[in-house]
């Protein structure tokens, strides 16, 4: 605990204390329109604000919008994987890869409740592994 | 938004063949093409006063991350003219056109080359696969698992949850447009397919099958663009340019409650109101098909039809070379191939080879209006870069 583990990405999520446990994607909401965004924003990408803009964790779960089993994958990834976009209570939709589940069809389903996770979700230069954002089917914890 | 201050043509057309070409270089494949536009307009090389080269990944591919333009020029003998590098993943083409019709139009140059080359095949297809990630945003989804056929799996997959659309209406489409491949000396693959053969072949990211899937490939392609009042000195048959429109992505995953018009719609709306015409107006187009659902969920987009109505069309026959509105009559990024950097020049040279009526076995009857759509790059769940360009006679 407290060591932070390496990340995909800076400025995207937090890891508090290092604790996978307690990620959380950091958003960033507009006081004038109310707007989420993802990945945070200086300026609202709606009204265009440039003050008011407040940076705020986001909810760790939502509905999956849509989702993918690729045959194949890009480096650092080993087919079958899973990806998919959910939709948050936020009203921002996240791209993300999904695990927790086996790569099958009928594993996944338009509508269906996920949670978010921050786990390795590939290997760097040296083979280390990063830390990313995730989800996987609510409920189904798989530690 | 105005209206262009003068009329443009595209006096010359020029491509070659898409497909593996280990002995072509990237500077061959642009030369090839370049000069084959510049014969076909007759025009004198010398009197071309401007170039727009697009290109996507070769930076990436050979380490040539600046002036590519201006290293193919000095290939093609034409050192000295400004070149503008219009990087644009697959409508870095259609950029390059879009750029030379507004230098044209304009009335500062009378003649501008516009050339688009990509050489995808080189002997590491990772290293190919990891190049074409870096058209979206890196950080937050090309370093996090994008991988692109999946990306339009999940678009197939919500369209066909939203709509009732099938996996045999995107197996339709794949056995259309490899029929009309079969019929373009151009294209990369050049063989029918049965629906049970696309559906039986290799699965890429359900429900995108192989034949789903436009393959990669190395190509060029070329315009020559002039001021309209002179295209008459060069041939008799010029296609004029009504319009292009452009957009980037609305970006829509940022408020899925306020939902904004798609890059398409938007770069449609654009050359609908420049062109002074609706999609009802449309003869043929030639859509970004880089996976057989995109046709579909793009002729919609373009106002062909209303929402969830591609499918019928499809199955009505409408797209086919002898139906009322033909799509992808080259046989589209599928069959013809999809050298990215290439593509967008090559879907203007299918349409004004129609409007031309140089088709031959793929000429559709008498067409007068063409549209050309190509989208390059995803960003945010949406195109980075929309081009729509409409040609007439
Ligand atoms: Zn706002």
């Amino acid at each position: 605990m407290g060591n932070q583990p390496k990340k995909t990405a800076e400025g995207l999520f937090e890891l508090p204390d290092g604790d996978l446990d307690k990620g959380y994607l950091l958003g960033s909401k507009c006081a004038h329109c109310g707007m989420v965004s993802f990945p945070k924003r200086k300026i609202c990408p709606s009204c265009l604000a440039d003050d008011g803009i407040e940076e705020i964790p986001l909810s760790k779960r939502g509905k999956l919008f849509s989702f993918s089993i690729n045959q194949m994958a890009p480096e650092g990834f080993k087919a079958p994987y899973v990806m998919g976009k959910v939709d948050l209570p936020e009203q921002v939709r996240i791209f993300a890869v999904i695990t927790g589940c086996p790569p099958e069809e009928d594993a996944l389903s338009i509508g269906m409740d996920m949670e978010m996770a921050f786990e390795p979700v590939y290997r760097g230069k040296n083979g280390e592994p990063l830390v990313g954002y995730t989800f996987r089917p609510a409920g189904r914890a798989t530690k | 938004m105005g209206k262009p201050a003068r009329n443009v043509a595209v006096i010359g057309i020029g491509m070659t063949k898409f497909g593996k070409h280990p002995e072509l270089s990237l500077k061959d494949l642009a030369r090839e093409a370049g000069w084959a536009a510049i014969r076909d307009a007759g025009v004198d090389p010398r009197n071309i006063e401007v170039i727009y080269c697009g290109n996507s990944v070769e930076g990436l591919l050979s380490g040539q991350e600046d002036v590519r333009g201006q290293v193919v020029m000095r290939e093609m003998g034409l050192a000295g003219k400004a070149v503008i590098n219009t990087p644009n993943a697959c409508a870095s083409s259609s950029t390059s056109f879009r750029e030379a019709w507004l230098a044209v139009a304009s009335g500062v140059y009378d003649i501008a080359l516009a050339v688009g080359f990509e050489k995808l095949y080189i002997d590491d297809t990772a290293k190919t696969t990891r190049a074409l990630a870096s058209c979206t945003d890196v950080m937050t989804e090309g370093n996090m698992g994008v991988f692109f056929p999946g990306m339009y799996a999940m678009e197939a997959k919500r369209y066909m949850h939203d709509t009732g659309c099938t996996r045999e209406h995107l197996a339709k489409v794949a056995v259309k447009n490899h029929r009309n491949g079969c019929l373009n000396p151009h294209a990369q693959i050049r063989h029918e397919v049965t629906i049970e053969e696309v559906l039986n072949s290799k699965l890429i990211a359900d429900p995108l099958t192989l034949y789903m899937c436009s393959p990669i490939g190395d190509g060029g392609a070329a315009a020559i663009l002039c001021a309209g009042d002179i295209a008459a000195q060069y041939r008799s048959d010029p296609v004029f340019i009504a319009s292009s429109g452009m957009s980037s992505g609305a970006y829509q995953d940022l408020a899925i409650d306020r939902p904004s018009p798609t890059a398409v719609q938007m770069a449609a709306q654009e050359a609908y109101e420049i062109a002074g015409i609706g999609p009802e107006d449309i003869d043929l187009a030639e859509l970004h098909d880089a996976f057989s659902p995109a046709e579909l969920i793009y002729f919609e987009e373009l106002g062909f039809c209303p929402h969830g109505e591609a499918p019928r069309y499809l199955d009505e026959g409408r797209t086919e070379i002898g139906g009322a509105m033909p799509i992808n009559t080259s046989g589209g990024l599928e069959c013809k191939g999809h050298p990215v950097g290439a593509t967008g020049l090559a879907m203007i040279h299918e349409v004004v080879t129609q409007l031309r009526g140089h088709a031959g076995p793929r000429q559709v009857r008498g067409p007068k209006v063409g549209l050309v759509q190509n989208g390059g790059g995803l960003i945010g769940g949406d195109a980075a870069a929309m081009c729509v360009h409409i040609l007439k006679i």
